[in-house]
């Protein structure tokens, strides 16, 4: 038993005591209890996070889950290495500032202990996604935190449109848990081995076909990419800011799209081996790219401040798909880490701003915050510049490790991908500055009251800026850190230099911000003209299609409703019924109650009873002799 | 023939003519005395096996074994049945005269097929 374990028992301590003893506890100790409960588990994965660094990685079984022939690796273990203790305290530590920033948040719901116990069953899920040593138990982490997800975007289940974004999450992220144990098959019969230090061995790798690494691998692609919301199956992720912010908040920032990178970056040595695996490679940096550029394009179309922000998100995991298209697994998670302290304080800025405002969260109608809640306005400042890319903000290290590990001199491709990433900041730092621009400085468009936030909610966002300022200070020591999370793995060029390349992507960011400036300062809500908004909206175009493809399966079943069922339904126990009643009526005249017609009944089958008997009588002793 | 064959048609004579009457006649005193009909021409059947079998082993070559000596039991078998199905007859006699002296009271009359209220 190793403090690792820790980590994952007491959010899922935590999630049971909410559920259980919210009523005795009262509103104020459940939350307190959720958030001790993962600063707890915080604790325990930094404990993991120095002893992996002072003593190396190490695997802590507990059990042997099942036992398969043939196949070796089903247990319960956790896998310690610079991965997975990186990953689990950026997952825990984020996820105690959104706690802590929920008690203040939702202390006006009613469902007080629900949220809170299923906000640490999302962590403890996440936890066990990380830390599992094998494909296997990452499958139920990867089921549960698709569950967690699915009753956290439902929460306000009085609301329709919740509850079928809520629904659109799950079915869309049961397709990821499909092609995932589908992954599974492939690799525990063909390598026999779940576990990954055993089947991602280059023994292993080369007994594997091409074949079986291709399947192998888009099996845990397409996972991948319905649990980070890649292209084309990312329609789930706006609809899911239906939930309520935080929530928002922890499944774009730590604990759910964070996933699929994860996998990636795990399984990375798969796609690193042989023709195949670089095939799979190619595909997974272009599409990564089309994601991060095309999303961008929708968030620079969208008037809701947490749509805007689940739109980067989208493009940021494009990002990261990218780098560990091109091999860049160290700035891939780098920027992962980064990305999730940013975008939490982005997201739990907003939510500020929209509890502010009582629920409104269109920026046409927001506007003149900047002078009301100073506070709140740097941190989303802070959050904003990190996003766009700007030093000395942790953004800038981490996208530019990303496309730094891009860029190839004499490579067509891989400049081209650059390209797209340049592009892609600057429409990011585009959205992000109009955002920021319209709810903070803009004239004022809202007479309200503002509903302003008490401490509880404005110290996580202190934390995490200083988070933000403070890694982005020590960003060009960290570059060279995060590059050993992943020394196993081939690991992209360095480039030391401080050349054009950085300067391009941090002018894009600027002309982003500048432009937004100008155009937006006077209250002006968009600078795209309405007939390019459809345009813009290209990704949303899916959702289009895949209700289209919903429908002919709707009219079939209103066809069966209407034709097939009341056939079965009504007319086939009609049948039953009626058959029923005229066998009864027949044989009810038998029962005439004429007392020598039941004599000559008697009479006649005992008669015939009688033959019978005579008859097996005589057969036998024809038999007998 | 053997002799017993005689007693044997008498009770499947005496059993058809009791179970004509309990089908034709609507008296339940005369459908009565035609189960009683009945019932003697079955002890007279098992009379006359019981006597038919106690004659078997003697009449029988000593070369011809009967194969299924053991099944068809003693002597003395039939007699006894004889003795029981009387007991049997004479309790039925006495409930069922008193189920029709019961019926008469109540209806003043005993028509078969006129006691048909517990019909389907």
């Amino acid at each position: 038993m190793d403090f690792i374990w820790l980590v994952l028992a007491l959010p899922l301590l935590g999630s049971l005591l909410c559920s259980t003893h919210y009523r005795a506890l009262g509103k104020a100790a459940t939350g307190m209890l959720a958030s001790l409960a993962i600063l707890g588990a915080f604790g325990a994965a930094a404990a993991t996070w120095f002893r992996v660094h002072a003593a190396g990685s190490y695997t802590s079984q507990l059990a042997t889950w099942l036992h398969i022939p043939g196949v070796s690796g089903v247990d319960v273990a956790a896998l310690a290495d610079p991965l997975s203790a990186t990953m689990l305290c950026t997952v825990t530590g984020v996820a105690f500032l959104i706690h802590c920033f929920s008690m203040g948040y939702m202390s006006d719901e009613e469902d007080y202990g629900r949220f809170f116990a299923s906000l640490n069953l999302f962590v403890a899920t996440m936890v066990l996604l990380v830390m599992a040593n094998n494909l296997a138990l990452l499958l139920v982490g990867w089921g549960g935190v698709g569950y967690a997800s699915y009753s956290l975007i439902g929460f306000y289940r009085q609301k329709p449109s919740a509850v079928s974004a809520a629904r659109k999450a799950f079915l869309i992220n049961v397709v990821g848990d499909v092609a995932m144990m589908f992954a599974i098959f492939i690799i525990g019969s063909r390598v026999g081995s779940l576990e990954f230090t055993s089947f991602l061995g280059p023994a292993s790798l080369d007994r594997m076909s091409g074949e079986t690494i291709l399947a192998a691998g888009v099996c845990l692609m397409i996972a991948a990419y319905a649990k980070s919301a890649q292209l084309p199956l990312h329609t789930w992720l706006p609809d899911a800011m239906e939930g309520p912010t935080p929530v928002s908040a922890l499944i774009h920032a730590a604990t759910m799209v964070t996933a699929g990178v994860y996998l990636m970056v795990r399984c990375a040595p798969l796609f690193g081996h042989g023709p195949e695996g670089a095939d799979l490679m190619v595909i997974m940096a272009r599409l990564g790219a089309i994601t991060a550029l095309v999303a961008a394009l929708c968030a620079v179309a969208q008037n809701d401040l947490k749509r805007i922000l689940a739109y980067s998100t989208m493009s940021q995991l494009g990002y990261m798909f990218m780098a560990a298209g091109v091999g860049a697994y160290g700035a891939a998670i780098f920027h992962l880490v980064s990305h999730a302290f940013f975008k939490a304080l982005l997201f739990l800025t907003a939510g500020v701003v929209i509890h502010a405002l009582h629920g409104e969260q269109d920026i046409r109608k927001m506007g003149g915050l900047g002078k009301k809640m100073p506070g709140v306005q740097l941190a989303f400042l802070i959050g904003a510049l990190a996003l766009a890319g700007i030093p000395p903000l942790v953004g800038f290290w981490s996208k530019e490790a990303i496309l730094l590990g891009t860029f190839q001199d004499g490579n067509m491709e891989r400049q081209l991908l650059w390209g797209v990433g340049i592009l892609t900041a600057l429409l990011t730092a585009y959205y992000t500055g109009r955002a920021y621009v319209l709810t903070f400085w803009a004239p004022a468009r809202h007479e309200s009251e503002l509903h302003l936030p008490g401490s509880s909610m404005t110290w996580p966002l202190a934390v995490l800026s200083m988070a933000s300022v403070a890694a982005g200070l020590a960003g060009h020591e960290l570059v060279s850190e995060v590059q050993s999370l992943a020394t196993h793995l081939p690991v992209a060029e360095t480039h030391e230099t401080f050349g054009a390349l950085q300067i391009t992507a941090i002018l894009a960011g600027l002309i982003g911000l500048g432009v937004a400036y100008s155009s937006h300062k006077t209250g002006r809500a968009s600078l795209v003209p309405d007939s390019a908004v459809p345009v813009l909206l290209g990704c949303e175009s899916i959702d289009s299609l895949s209700k289209g493809a919903a429908g002919s399966f709707r009219s079939f079943a209103d066809m069966v409703a209407v034709k097939v069922d009341p056939v079965i339904s009504q007319q086939a126990p009609d049948l039953i019924q009626r058959s029923l009643y005229g066998t009864s009526s027949l044989l009810c005249q038998l029962q005439g109650g004429s007392l020598r017609l039941y004599a000559v009944a008697v009479l006649a089958s005992s008669t015939l009873l009688a033959l019978f008997v005579y008859g097996l009588f005589s057969l036998s002793i024809g038999a007998g002799q | 023939m053997t002799d017993g064959m005689i007693t044997l048609f008498l009770s499947a004579a005496l059993f058809a003519i009791g179970s004509i009457g309990v089908a034709i006649r609507r008296n339940p005193l005369i459908m009565f005395m035609c189960i009683e009909l009945m019932l003697n021409s079955a002890n007279l059947a098992l009379a006359t096996f019981s006597r038919y079998y106690a004659r078997i082993p003697e009449t029988l070559p000593d070369s011809i074994e009967l194969v299924a000596s053991k099944d068809l039991g003693s002597a003395s078998d039939g007699s006894i049945f004889v003795f029981l199905v009387m007991t049997i007859a004479a309790a039925e006699a006495v409930v069922g005269l008193a189920i029709i002296i019961a019926i008469f009271r109540t209806r003043k009359q005993v028509d078969a097929d006129e006691l048909a209220e517990l019909k389907g």
